[in-house]
């Protein structure tokens, strides 16, 4: 069945290719109506409101016309910054916190990392760990932009885009040969390498791109298990199209990453034992896409996506050399995609969007597969000239779990030269993970088991044929049913002023309700004692806060930028068991007392007060670029330290701290760059909190272009 | 070593008769117009199973066995590293303890009469045995819930697979004889109680300190 589904999106990329007539010329960047009006106010900033982004919406669109909170960093600022990694460049930005857990993942509007879709060049990267999705995997030395949305974006993308997303966009070849060398070294042995070689000619056109990164890693404490191990992670992209005829493009994409890593580790036992630990990490992707325009202002686009991500873990004692443990994780995704665009009437751009997913995971304790098709549709529409409206939705239907439609509406209205409000009201879900639908787990240790939502009634069956079940605490025949994805309703409301001074103010206020978040439960108790859990939809949280940035380039040489997030989310669960009183702390003296509910922190890992400051300024003639970067969070909730299950006293927290990055740049002649830069200033570190800051560091870098 | 070091710590701990020190009531209760009779008893590393030996992939293993104490009458009845288990199948024991897991002598496990349910409440403050909310232990669940935030403790809540206490839970106890009421508040399931046992050998878990009230004259009040 599934090779049948993959012959019909190879065929219909076969017959569109043979449609594929001589109508007009047109190329894609003219399809997007001009619904945008001159931006010419007496101090604001055209240029970054003209540049042109394409997430928010699935087309092509200049940012002052976007109604969704977004944000762009290009290719010059990621120069400037010297930074070579998504989530060095991440780390930086307003409205985004990273956390570190099971590697760097974005907070977006307080969510955690699971809940922020991570697209390249448009097409979703595979492999999370724990919910994350590492962003030092990605490179960012041959990126055009990278951009951000904030707030739900199912309604076009589907699963995961609940928090918002990063869309990282490679740069195109552009006419003639282009090349590209880069390097860089600093501390801790960390170097990063990279070339790229790109050209286009007559109709073909291509890219190659490779890095190598590398670091020691370094350790914080006097454990003989470094805090970070020692890696080599190989990034290659390339990129082949191919003009069929002035209307049909085909373009090919492919992503390789490999990434290897060891350390030594110490298990407690009978006897302390060091272990040789090595993990290595693959991640591909092939991409064809067929563009063919059908008419002037009509564009079909079909896309297939194939791609992979694969990862096994060995433990290798160091006196024995016996393994003792070997751990994989294999993860498929294979989608084909068709999306029809056209304008119609002088104020419509209409975009639909059809699909078939497929997914597949094969790992130590989970296994399965899971198939799901889509159709989506987004109107923008401009009835007036201060007024756009962009109506959309999509409807997921799932093998494994409920169908989804995610409707959204946005709004932009301009009532005057140099203010732009914007309104929307939206809808975003997160598909169960793989293991909440497919875990089979019995902890060895403990004895405990856990199942997934698919596999609970099989393994109850299982245990209860080996006499291992005491009691039942659920009916078996009401477990296992189709799983709800978590899904949320989200506001955004947000203003852009140009204010005097060449000074901006662009202000989003935000609420996400989420409902069905998934959690376990147990459902029977077994003969020893422990219980056997499962997966049901049944949390509730919120997060709201402001997310603003004052920003002022009097100057296109300068540019200097001030941001402030106020964040708040909470578990709706624990503040109704707050406010009855139910939740409870051992005073000094030895006295159990209800806890207030103004004592309760929240969500982990959330604070409530972030800042960045960012300074740029180039002396053109001196060919001379300095660039200096801030930021501060207030201290967040950690741990539970007193038992009751919440962060509710100062000794829970993780402390505030701030970090301050400078990157100097000196061009030596036009096509070469030499770079010093220093990152964490004030060397800060934390052992106990935040391990992912080694301590000031510094790097050396050079680029030099053909 | 570490074999030997807990074996050591599990000989001494067996040789001392646990300390079972009535103190007197020298906390005062709740509410001004509280007249106390009754006294707070504290009960001090009462083992419950704890390990002997460390299995294969370091997993801690005790006797499989229970250890039944009286609340009536403050002591052990049988200890868990005991062989013979004869006073188990009486009413001479409340409560028994293994691990985490307590169970209560009535229902499915004891021939006595005994019942419990955990009040979501401060120890000072329960005052009066809700009645209707006793259960006996059954085949389905005990009266004291196992798991981790079910009844009185929560386990790696932090991280570190630390078994601590949930503050405000308060276990409420029929006697074996049907005709007592106890109210118990676990203070550590750690060796010496420490506030927290980040030193896992000084302070070996599966060994619980508790203050408790009994209530033996058949009043369901414990003023």
């Amino acid at each position: 069945m599934r090779d049948t589904r993959w012959t019909l999106v190879i065929s219909g990329l076969a017959m569109a290719a043979l449609c594929a007539s001589g109508a007009h010329a047109q190329s894609v960047s003219d399809v997007s109506p001009d619904t945008s009006r001159a931006d010419t106010t007496a101090w604001g900033t055209p240029v970054e409101l003209e540049r042109v982004v394409v997430t928010a919406t699935r087309s092509q669109k200049r940012l002052g016309q976007v109604p969704v909170p977004t944000s762009v960093i290009d290719a010059g600022e990621i120069e400037a910054r010297g930074v070579r990694r998504l989530s060095d460049l991440l780390a930086e930005q307003p409205g985004i916190q990273l956390n570190y857990d099971h590697g760097a993942g974005v907070q977006v509007q307080g969510f955690d990392a699971d809940y922020t879709l991570i697209l390249i060049d448009g097409e979703p990267v595979i492999g999370r760990t724990a919910g994350t999705l590492s962003l030092d995997r990605i490179t960012v030395a041959d990126v055009q932009q990278v951009e951000v949305v904030r707030g739900p974006s199912s309604s076009l993308y589907g699963s995961e885009a609940l928090a918002g997303v990063v869309n990282v966009i490679t740069q195109d070849p552009e006419d003639g040969l282009q090349g590209e060398v880069r390097a860089q070294y600093g501390t801790h042995n960390t170097s990063d390498a990279s070339v790229r070689v790109a050209g286009a000619e007559g109709a073909w056109r291509g890219k190659a791109f490779v890095s190598r990164y590398a670091s020691d890693g370094y350790t914080l404490t006097s454990s003989a298990t470094p805090t970070t191990p020692s890696f080599t992670n190989y990034v290659a992209r390339s990129t082949l199209g191919y003009a069929l005829s002035t209307d049909t493009d085909l373009e090919v994409r492919g992503r390789l990453a490999r990434e290897d890593q060891s350390r030594i580790t110490q298990m407690q036992g009978n006897d302390t034992q060091r272990f040789d630990s090595t993990g290595e990490q693959t991640d591909w992707s092939l991409a064809p896409t067929l563009t063919h325009t059908l008419r002037p202002g009509t564009t079909l686009e079909l896309s297939a996506v194939a791609s992979g991500y694969r990862t096994e873990i060995r433990l290798v004692g160091q006196n024995d050399g016996l393994r003792l443990n070997n751990s994989r994780f294999n993860q498929r995704y294979r989608k084909g995609e068709a999306q029809l665009q056209t304008a119609w009437g002088d104020t419509h751009l209409a975009t639909v969007g059809a699909g078939y997913i497929r997914e597949s995971v094969d790992a130590d304790r989970v296994t399965g597969h899971r198939t799901g098709g889509f159709v989506f549709v987004q109107d923008e529409w401009t009835p007036a000239d201060w007024l756009d409206l962009v109506p959309s939705a999509r409807l997921d239907a799932h093998s494994d779990y409920a169908t989804r439609i995610s409707p959204k509406l946005a709004a932009l209205v301009r009532p005057l030269n140099g203010l732009r409000v914007r309104a929307s009201v939206g809808s975003g879900y997160k598909a169960p993970a793989f293991r909440q639908l497919y875990l089979n787990f019995t902890n060895a240790q403990a004895g405990y088991s856990v199942f997934g939502a698919e596999e609970v009634r099989g393994g109850l069956d299982s245990l209860d044929a080996n006499n291992e079940i005491a009691a039942l605490l659920q009916d078996p025949s009401t477990l296992g049913g189709a799983m709800d994805a978590e899904r949320s309703v989200s506001y955004n409301v947000g203003v852009r002023v140009d204010l005097p001074a060449a000074l901006t103010l662009d202000a989003n206020l935000y609420h996400n309700e989420v409902r069905d978040l998934i959690d376990t439960q147990p459902v029977a108790r077994k003969t020893n004692g422990q219980q056997v859990f499962t997966y049901f939809n049944r949390g509730r949280v919120f997060t709201q806060g402001l997310e603003a940035e004052l920003s002022w380039q009097p100057h296109p040489a300068l540019d200097a930028a001030v941001s402030y997030t106020y964040l708040k989310a909470k578990d709706r669960a624990v503040l109704d068991q707050l406010e009855a009183g139910r939740i409870f702390r051992r005073t000094d003296a030895g006295r159990d007392v209800a806890v207030p509910v103004s004592d309760y922190a929240g969500l982990r890992g959330r604070s409530r007060h972030r800042a960045t400051v960012r300074f740029m300024a180039r002396a053109e003639s001196a060919g001379f670029t300095a660039s200096v970067r801030g930021r501060y969070r207030s201290r967040y909730g950690f741990s539970d330290v007193n038992g009751n299950g919440i962060v509710d006293t100062d000794a829970e927290y993780a402390p505030s701290h701030a970090i301050l990055d400078l990157t100097l740049t000196q061009t030596l002649a036009d096509t070469v760059d030499l770079q010093v830069g220093a990152n964490n200033l004030t060397d800060y570190t934390d052992a106990q909190y935040t391990p992912e800051f080694s301590g000031r560091t510094w790097f050396v870098g050079l680029r030099a272009a053909l | 070593m570490r074999t030997i070091t807990q074996l050591t710590t599990l000989l001494l701990s067996a040789a001392l008769l646990i300390t079972l020190s009535a103190c007197d009531d020298d906390s005062t209760p709740i509410g001004p117009e509280e007249t106390v009779e009754l006294e707070v008893q504290t009960v001090e590393d009462l083992p419950a199973d704890p390990t002997v030996t460390v299995g294969e992939n370091g997993r801690p293993q005790g006797l499989n066995q229970y250890t039944f104490f009286s609340l009536r009458d403050n002591e052990i009845v049988l200890e868990s590293g005991t062989e013979a288990r004869a006073d188990s199948n009486s009413t001479a024991w409340d409560i028994a303890l293994q691990g985490t897991t307590i169970r209560i002598n009535g229902g499915t496990s004891g021939p006595g009469n005994g019942a419990a349910y955990v009040a979501e409440a401060a120890f000072g403050d329960v005052v009066e045995v809700d009645t209707e909310r006793l259960q006996p232990d059954t085949e389905e669940a005990l009266a004291i819930p196992t798991g981790s935030g079910n009844g009185w403790y929560s386990y790696n809540s932090n991280g570190q697979n630390y078994v601590r206490p949930v503050p405000g839970r308060t276990i409420v106890v029929r006697t074996a004889d049907g005709e007592g009421y106890a109210k118990i508040r676990v203070q550590s399931y750690y060796q010496g109680a420490p506030e927290l046992p980040a030193d896992r050998e000084a302070h070996p878990s599966r060994y619980y300190t508790f203050d408790y009230v009994v209530q033996t004259d058949g009043s369901t009040s414990f003023e």
